[in-house]
């Protein structure tokens, strides 16, 4: 080994010397300058060196030694014997530090302490060099992966945009095809005979199927992106089923399959977001009808429970069942039973996944009951209208979900009592809010919102409303709308306590008679 | 149906008055299709359906005909929908003509811009005639003709 000794004693450099006389080359220097300027021109094993040199005294002199040789193994010698030196030549570079007074007292002690503190100090500098490298290999696959996650979300989002502009490109040809298919079979433009009609109805419903799988597409891939938005509020579970059956119906009847609704006359009105429950049931039934058995019998059954504070709505087939193993995974993504699928509609297998995100979205719950040889019944739940009761589910769906953040609650009031008008100015505070938030109409003219955010800004919700309010009054065919203003009932950090402490200053709001807008806090209208 | 120029002169402009006069539906989209199946189901109303297939023939066929409603695309060529409300809610001619978007795109930001920009209602391609005829309804008085 070739090895640098800076040491300005003669006494202790000969010492030193004859303790390395064995196997190396050893190359003296007397002072720090001269040692720094051997080390840039000579690659030297490793460096020993004392710390009282003419030119360079302890920490600094490892310093300098570190500057020109980051990398070359380093052991200091020195006659202080303090704590604080040690720590402080190692923590700039040195690798080991030996005591002259202990060290040089004798040519055979010099040798076996020299030697072995050499041997240790490259070790170290190699295990050094070898972390050193390692964490430079961390730090360059760290920032590929980072850039490869931004390429990935970019790719991300112009496949989103993809999907978004091909399920338009579809729909267009779709709506034409569904619409004529159903003008010519109601004879609009001319007579048709029976098996035309039939024809046409298998047309009408084929196409149907295509465009559920269009909005199952979508749907997968913003719920797995967590972008849905979702709007509950009070709505007639009637009206939804008065919707939805009538095509449902036809759908079966296609496929000669016997599809039948149970339910009351009177339903209780429900908390939810119309479109996403039409798109849970529509999904369910569809999955019983390819399912079903030969022939096919389809039970929609809808049963309020007052106690719960629910209705359940579900979907029995007579199918060959689910054994209980595969019922958990059947809500997995592209899965389907093993069971033969009755008729040629196979689908891609996300229909019942999707069911279940949109069920947890309308704050219900998903349930299964299948018997092997007898059918399936799936099923779920969705929360009545009653806003303290959905505030409770609302609060622990957050909580389940481990969302982070600060809960608000902010009442909204607007000068009318004109259910149309104050229907345009709900329009416009839903638009304000964000994914997670909830409103609640009180009554004409009054809302509560509760917001949930890492932090919550009123002035900039209201910005955005005012801008909102500025642009709808000035578009508005029916005028302008009214003044809206907005007060912070609380705000509480979201745990698994928040429930009492925001449902109390909910209900409070609830039971408050319509308060008229604080004539001291200037409307949006005029700010 | 009568031709464009003639119904625009006898156009009444006063909504009162909507019992007295036949409801005139403009519908803008690029596929002509669109237009004979809106015409075909309308066919029983007594209502003129007026077309345009772009969107800026969609606003100098708004302001020339004054229609009492305005059924219409988002993604069309030369005239994006959501520009061609905007500049149908900045004309004072057509500022106060209600606007029925009907679109395959359900992008959530998409809907949200349309109705800031001042449209009244959405619907989704394929839509339910009996859902679209309800909408108009909120807009037109339709009567079997």
């Amino acid at each position: 080994m070739r090895i640098l000794l800076i040491e300005d004693n003669d006494d202790h450099a000969i010492l030193c010397r004859m303790a390395l006389s064995e196997g190396h080359d050893v190359v003296t220097a007397v002072t720090l300058g001269e040692g720094l300027s051997l080390l840039a021109a000579v690659d030297f094993d490793a460096v020993l060196s004392d710390l009282t040199l003419p030119d360079g005294e302890g920490a600094t002199a490892v310093e300098r030694v570190r500057e020109v040789a980051p990398s070359t193994p380093l052991v200091v010698l020195t006659n202080h014997n303090s704590q604080e030196l040690e720590d402080s030549v190692i923590r700039h570079g040195a690798q080991d530090f030996l005591l002259k007074s202990q060290v040089l007292v004798s040519a055979k002690t010099a040798r076996s302490a020299i030697n072995r503190a050499l041997h240790h100090a490259i070790h170290r500098q190699q295990s050094l060099d070898e972390q050193a490298r390692l964490v430079g290999e961390l730090r360059d696959s760290q920032l590929q992966l980072q850039k490869q996650n931004d390429q990935l979300s970019e790719l991300c989002k112009t496949a989103q945009k993809f999907v978004d502009n091909v399920s338009h490109e579809f729909r267009t040809p779709l709506t034409i095809i569904r619409e004529y298919a159903s003008l010519i079979r109601e004879g609009v433009v001319g007579d048709v005979n029976a098996q035309q009609a039939e024809m046409l109805n298998v047309l009408e419903d084929r196409s149907d199927d295509l465009n559920t799988m269009i909005d199952d597409m979508l749907d997968v891939s913003r719920l797995e992106s967590g972008i849905v938005s979702v709007r509950r509020k009070e709505c007639s579970l009637r009206d939804v089923l008065d919707r939805l059956m009538p095509p449902l119906l036809r759908k079966a009847e296609v496929r000669k399959i016997d599809l039948d609704l149970e339910a009351d006359e009177e339903l209780p009105l429900i908390w939810a977001d119309a479109e996403k429950l039409s798109r849970t049931l529509i999904n369910l039934v569809v999955n019983a009808i390819k399912f079903c058995g030969q022939p096919g019998v389809v039970r929609v059954g809808v049963e309020h429970d007052p106690v719960a504070a629910e209705v359940s709505i579900t979907v029995k087939d007579n199918g060959p069942g689910i054994p209980a193993d595969q019922c958990e995974m059947i809500y997995e993504r592209f899965r389907q039973p093993v069971a033969a699928v009755r008729q040629s509609t196979k689908g891609f297998g996300l229909g019942l996944g999707i069911a279940k995100d949109l069920v947890d979205l309308n704050l219900g719950k998903m349930f299964l009951h299948s018997v092997v040889g007898e059918g399936s019944t799936f099923g779920f739940t969705v929360p009545i209208a009653d806003p303290r009761g959905v505030l409770d589910r609302y609060l622990q769906r957050l909580v389940d979900a481990e969302t982070q953040g600060m809960t608000r609650l902010v009442e909204l009031t607007a000068d009318t009592t004109d259910t149309a008008t104050s229907g345009d100015i709900e329009k416009l505070i839903e638009m304000q809010l964000f994914r997670d938030d909830q409103l609640f109409a009180i009554s004409d003219g009054r809302w509560a919102a509760v917001m949930i955010a890492p932090s919550f800004e009123q002035s900039q919700f209201e910005e955005r409303l005012m801008k909102g309010h500025a642009r709808q009054s000035r578009n508005r065919p029916r005028g302008p709308l009214p003044e809206v203003s907005v007060r912070e009932v609380g705000c509480w950090q979201l745990t698994a306590d928040t429930g009492s402490p925001l449902a109390k200053a909910f209900d409070a709001l609830l039971s408050q008679p319509s308060a008229k807008p604080d004539p001291s806090r200037e409307g949006l209208a005029h700010a | 149906m009568m031709p464009t120029l003639q119904r625009a002169s006898t156009k009444r402009r006063n909504r009162a008055t909507l019992g007295t006069h036949t409801p005139e539906i403009l519908c803008v989209d690029d596929d002509p299709a669109i237009h004979t199946a809106l015409q075909l189901r309308l066919r029983d109303y007594d209502v003129n359906v007026s077309q345009a297939f772009y969107g800026m023939q969609g606003v100098s066929e708004a302001v020339r005909s004054q229609p009492d409603v305005i059924v219409m695309d988002l993604a069309m060529p030369n005239g994006d929908g959501l520009y061609v409300i905007e500049c149908l809610r900045n004309n004072p001619a057509t500022c106060s003509i209600p606007i029925v978007v009907l679109s395959g795109m359900r992008d959530p930001s998409r809907k949200r811009q349309a109705f800031d920009n001042g449209a009244e209602a959405f619907l989704m391609k394929p839509v339910a005639f009996a859902d679209l005829v309800e909408e108009l309804s909120h807009y037109v008085e339709l009567t079997k003709g």
